[in-house]
């Protein structure tokens, strides 16, 4: 072993097995004070394809050998800006879960307790981050999978709206939900990488957006007089753990002392968001998912005897449970003579959650709700119950639902020490004002400077 | 609702999955759970059509060939090769 690398953000060990893959390269943490990314190093979760020497696995059997002979659009801005990427990180395959513990091929522990999953699925860009192993991540969030384990790990996470980033390069779980977010110890850090990130990718992706990209860090002004917050009363019910309420209404009455005004207002059909993510997500996950045949790329079972047989047995050794379930539920929501009872019906229920958003961002410009209903849960205690593990993102499905940029920050810790995350959700295209929330909430704590292993 | 054995097997295979008779039943059940649970959209009438994720715009590009050949590249990952071809088992019977 050569002697400890000089620099400070890679001394630590791979404690919480946050890495699937983790490089061995030389970063430094000093440009990023100064809003640049030359040098810093950036964490990957594994459903982002690089071109190296190392597989892009989406935590799969089924692609476990697979390595790109491309890299995603993020990673080619990502190398442009000068950031080094430490490793690809550990996720729930192909993103399906939220505690890292459908990985085919690793386990990720909380590093604020090792009994707790880390959230997911992007858990292990959570856990290097949290562990202080690099100061910024990249995650991707279909349905909260960025912002749930930011919350667990009591780190920074954020999903800018649908079409801000270029999705390709991500391996495509529900291509009208899927997101690339970041994670960061601070909202500052996540505005520098989501600067260099953001933007229209009009050759590879036909849903970026030509937007006009605005400088995030000047956004982060601290100062929120006149700024009109909403509470939507959904979003506070029964089964929510009481500290995490208590959190989040602390903030508040804290955004209120500093000058905005605070409503309580009404999304009345959030509580379908679960049932209609169920229809969308596994359908279109089982369209993405038919791609892989054992033909092309990827595991393919060599003693199949016939075309079939080889599409069969591949992909029978190649997906795991949760994986096979969605692709199931996918399938029949699909299947001929349910299409309407289901998808159409689910579209349609899904616009009216969009303009239910509409609606209460004429009368308010951010919403603030918990990110999760409970802190971390404990390792295997959601396994064998998938509807209770899919009701954990009942707050974070609506902003995937209708595009919306969300993050979430660590809004203190509850009795067990375990952080807690709020949530903020801003219109389409105003991620200037969800980070500008954030940041004034966040510079009134200094949550974000505590390290697992602190004394509490 | 329940969903039957011959059921699950019928998505399976329409899915290109193979299960055991172990997964199916757990299938059954997990799966009819689940389809109870989003049942409850009925309860809404009167939507407002179907979603655009984003306010699409028209990409011109000129119709020009800008890709190089990857040939060797994309084979490389595929398991069974001949020639600059991937090799699959005989769909058609002798």
């Amino acid at each position: 072993m050569s002697s400890q690398s000089s620099d400070v953000s890679r001394q630590t060990s791979d404690s919480t097995g946050a890495y699937l893959n983790r490089y061995d390269v030389k970063a430094s943490m000093d440009a990023l004070a100064n809003g640049s990314l030359k040098d810093v190093p950036v964490a990957i979760k594994d459903i982002i394809v690089v071109a190296n020497d190392y597989p892009s696995t989406a935590a799969s059997k089924i692609l476990e050998p697979f390595k790109s002979p491309y890299d995603a659009t993020v990673i080619k801005k990502l190398s442009e800006a000068g950031a080094v990427i430490t490793g690809k990180t550990n996720l729930d395959e192909f993103a399906m879960g939220s505690s890292t513990e459908n990985s085919a091929l690793g386990k990720t522990v909380n590093p604020w307790d090792e009994s707790r999953v880390p959230g997911g699925s992007s858990g292990g860009s959570a856990a290097a981050v949290a562990s202080g192993d690099a100061p910024l991540a990249l995650g991707t969030d279909t349905g909260g999978s960025v912002r749930q384990p930011a919350a667990f790990c009591g780190v920074v996470g954020f999903k800018p709206t649908y079409g801000r980033v270029s999705r390709y390069g991500l391996v495509a779980m529900a291509s009208s939900l899927d997101q690339a977010g970041m994670f960061g110890r601070k909202v500052e850090d996540v505005a520098t990488l989501l600067q260099a990130v953001a933007g229209p990718d009009q050759e590879h992706d036909a849903t970026s957006v030509d937007q006009p990209i605005p400088d995030f860090r000047k956004a982060l002004t601290g100062d929120v007089k006149g700024l009109k917050v909403g509470l939507p009363k959904e979003y506070f019910i029964d089964g929510i753990q009481s500290e995490v309420e208590k959190a989040v209404r602390t903030a508040a009455d804290e955004l209120k002392a500093a000058g905005a005004e605070v409503t309580e207002v009404s999304l009345p059909h959030t509580k379908y968001s679960i049932a209609i993510y169920y229809i969308i997500m596994p359908a279109e996950s089982s369209s993405n998912l038919a791609r892989y045949d054992g033909i092309r790329y990827g595991l393919s079972v060599p003693d199949a005897t016939s075309l079939l047989d080889t599409y069969l047995e591949t992909r029978e050794q190649g997906f795991g449970d949760e994986v096979k379930r969605r692709i199931m539920l996918g399938t029949y929501v699909l299947s001929a003579g349910y299409y309407d009872a289901y998808y159409k019906k689910a579209e349609a229920v899904r616009s009216v959650i969009r303009q239910e958003f509409d609606e209460v961002f004429k009368n308010v410009d951010v919403l603030l709700t918990p990110t999760t209903p409970t802190t971390a849960f404990k390792i295997g205690e959601k396994t064998d119950d998938p509807l209770r593990m899919y009701l954990n993102d009942i707050f974070t499905v609506p902003a995937n639902l209708a595009g919306l940029p969300a993050i979430s920050v660590p809004a203190g810790f509850d009795k067990q020490g375990l952080p807690i995350g709020l949530q903020l959700m801003g219109k389409q295209w105003d991620e200037e004002t969800v980070l500008r929330t954030a940041h004034a909430y966040e510079s009134k704590h200094d949550w974000h400077a505590k390290s697992p292993g602190d004394s509490k | 609702m329940k969903l039957t054995a011959e059921e699950v097997k019928k998505i399976a295979r329409l899915a290109r999955l193979k299960l055991t008779d172990k997964e199916i039943e757990q299938y059954q059940s997990q799966l009819s759970e689940v389809l109870t649970y989003i049942k409850q959209l009925d309860e809404v009438k009167g939507t407002a059509g179907a979603t655009r994720m984003t306010a699409a715009t028209n990409v011109m590009s000129d119709d020009e060939v800008t890709n190089q050949p990857r040939t060797k590249e994309l084979l490389a990952g595929a398991p069974l090769t001949e020639g600059d071809s991937i090799k699959v088992k005989a769909v058609f019977d002798e």
